[in-house]
Parts: structure tokens; C-alpha cells; sequence
């Protein structure tokens, strides 16, 4: 089925979205978007670099429509996901279409910026050598945790307010195990990638500050 | 009558279920003990496999003794026919704060003793 999109216009940046229907459209829908989603700056397209969320149809295969500002904030994180393994995708794809009480009880649905900075973060960690897909799981106030995990080693990279905290555990050849932590800002991927080559074996030392 | 409340021994067993979104790959996560009071069932009033519900991937046991040792406190805290959930005689909690590495320590103690 064709798909129709819609871009709207402010200081020179253009949000490309896929068509809204009439009814969905409300007054300061663009605002709503950026402001009350939460996104980035870096979510809304410079003028000169349209996207398509068709992508989302064949990467990802979410709904098309009807469209609400969740639905539009699912597809800009889900576009900027078609670099990822289709594995990744599909993760994605399931922890955004779940809703509040998915345990049984209290917990809230995964918050679209956190998604949007995962995405970020493994398309970054994608292009390493040897890079291999994390498991990503939902955490019960609505962020995500990524884990890798092999013989020796194991790493944990949860999303948390403002930033990331990071576990890693190593296993000793007795079996006993040495557990690490730390914290990382948000957008520090250069310090991730550190704690990934530890968990890698590229990095003999758990990364300090 | 309401069920007595007990003290809960070290080498007692508490199983907890683990939802299929913290199991992936055959492996539990932390993420599953990241709970302030982390309800489990004690093994003296109820299985394992009946600790499992609808939603559930596996369930692991999980030492009193070793949940101590980890700042936590163990409590027996039965639900009566009336409440909600109830009648369930085996219902006790993991109290504490669970740091990132107290979850994971959590996590590298429980056994598994259930599975999907």
C-alpha cells in the first residue's frame, strides 16, 4: 500500500512524519511531539535529510495507521533503527507496543526517548569489530536494560534517569564472580564503547572513571 | 483464621516467577529482582510450578540464607482469602534496596527450578 507522509516546517528543521489523519491532528501538534515526547534535538531532521517511514513497514512492520504522538514518536525511533539486525529490530519493535501493567502489575511502558538512545547507542556499537546483539529487557519503570553475555563475562547497560548505569560481572576460573559498577552519562558513547571492549576481551581492566 | 505469620529459615526456599520479557535468550535477568519488596513464595506452602503464572518463563529459587546475606530482609507475609490474590499461605517478600549489584548477586544465587 502506498504511503503518504506528511513534514512540517519550524526554524528550518523539518519533522517528517508519516500522513496524520484529520482527526489526530491537534493545534501545537509539533510541540506536542518534541516537546511533551521528549525527544532530541537529533530526532527532528535537518530540512536537507528526509526520512521515509516506509522503512518502518519493511524493517520494522509496526502499524501504519491511524496515527497519535506515540505512534509518530515509534516510528521516528523505529526509522532510525533500520540500521540494526533484524533481531534488534524485533526487540524494539515489541518493547514499544507494551502497555502499562505488561507484568501483571504496576509496570509503565517503555518511554520512547529511552528507545531513541538505544537505538543511538547500538547503531554506534554496530560498527565495532566482532559487535554482537545484546538481549534487551524491560525494566519495570519503563527504560530498558541491554545485556551481553558470554563464559567469562558479562555486561549490563541500563537506561536510568539523566544517563546509564553500567554493571559488568567477570567469572572467575574457580567460579567465583567479581562484580563492577558504574555510571555513565547519556550521551557518553565513547565510555560505553570502553565498557563494551571489557566485555569484549579487548579491555583486560574494567574501564574506571 | 487468619494464617500465622512465621519466621523464615536460612535454608528455606522462596520462588519467584520470571516473566518471558526477563528471560531472553534462556537467561534471567537482573532486571527481574529490581523489586523494593520482591514477592516470592516460600517452598513450604507451595511449588514451584504452581509459583508459575500465564506470564511466566521459568521460576528460580532463591536461598533465605543467601537473600540475607545481601542486606535484605526475609518476611513471611500470608494474603488472606479475602484480599486480593488470596488465599496464599506461601506469600513472603524480599524487603531492601536492590543496587545493580545486588540484583545481579540475586540473580547468580537463584537456581532454576522451573522452565516453560
Amino acid at each position: 500500500m502506498p504511503h503518504q507522509q506528511k513534514s512540517a516546517y519550524e526554524g528550518g528543521r523539518r519533522l517528517a512524519v508519516p500522513f496524520v489523519q484529520a482527526s489526530n491532528v491537534q493545534s501545537k501538534w509539533l510541540e506536542e511531539i518534541t516537546a511533551i515526547q521528549d525527544l532530541p534535538p537529533e530526532w527532528v531532521y535537518p530540512y536537507d535529510d528526509p526520512i521515509f517511514a516506509t522503512a518502518w513497514t519493511k524493517g520494522i512492520g509496526l502499524t501504519v495507521t491511524p496515527l497519535g504522538f506515540a505512534d509518530t514518536a515509534k516510528y521516528i525511533v523505529a526509522d532510525k533503527a533500520v540500521g540494526l539486525s533484524a533481531d534488534s529490530r524485533q526487540s524494539l519493535k515489541e518493547l514499544s507496543e507494551l502497555s502499562v501493567g505488561w507484568d501483571g502489575g504496576r509496570a509503565k511502558p517503555i518511554k520512547m526517548d529511552v528507545l531513541g538512545d538505544v537505538v543511538r547507542l547500538l547503531r554506534w556499537l554496530h560498527q565495532q569489530p566482532l559487535y554482537i546483539d545484546p538481549f534487551i529487557v524491560p525494566t519495570f519503570d519503563g527504560r530498558v536494560q541491554m545485556e551481553w553475555h558470554d563464559e567469562k563475562r558479562s555486561l549490563e547497560i541500563e537506561a536510568v534517569e539523566g544517563g546509564w548505569a553500567v554493571g559488568g560481572t567477570l567469572t572467575l576460573s574457580d567460579r567465583q564472580r567479581v562484580y563492577f559498577d558504574a555510571d555513565c552519562e547519556r550521551r557518553d558513547f565513547e565510555r560505553l564503547k570502553n565498557f563494551y571492549d571489557w566485555f569484549a576481551g579487548r579491555e583486560l581492566i574494567w574501564p574506571s572513571p | 483464621m487468619a494464617f500465622p505469620v512465621e519466621e523464615i529459615p536460612d535454608d528455606a526456599n522462596l520462588f519467584n516467577r520470571i516473566h518471558r520479557n526477563h528471560f531472553p535468550g534462556g537467561k534471567v535477568s537482573s532486571v527481574a529482582f529490581d523489586q523494593e519488596r520482591l514477592s516470592v513464595n516460600w517452598e513450604k506452602y507451595r511449588s514451584a510450578e504452581d509459583t508459575a503464572d500465564t506470564n511466566s518463563a521459568a521460576v528460580v529459587a532463591l536461598a533465605a540464607g543467601e537473600c540475607r546475606k545481601l542486606e535484605q530482609t526475609v518476611e513471611h507475609a500470608p494474603i488472606e482469602p479475602e484480599e486480593p490474590s488470596g488465599p496464599n499461605q506461601a506469600h513472603s517478600e524480599i524487603c531492601g534496596n536492590k543496587s545493580k549489584s545486588i540484583r545481579r548477586k540475586l540473580r547468580d544465587s537463584a537456581k532454576l527450578v522451573w522452565q516453560k
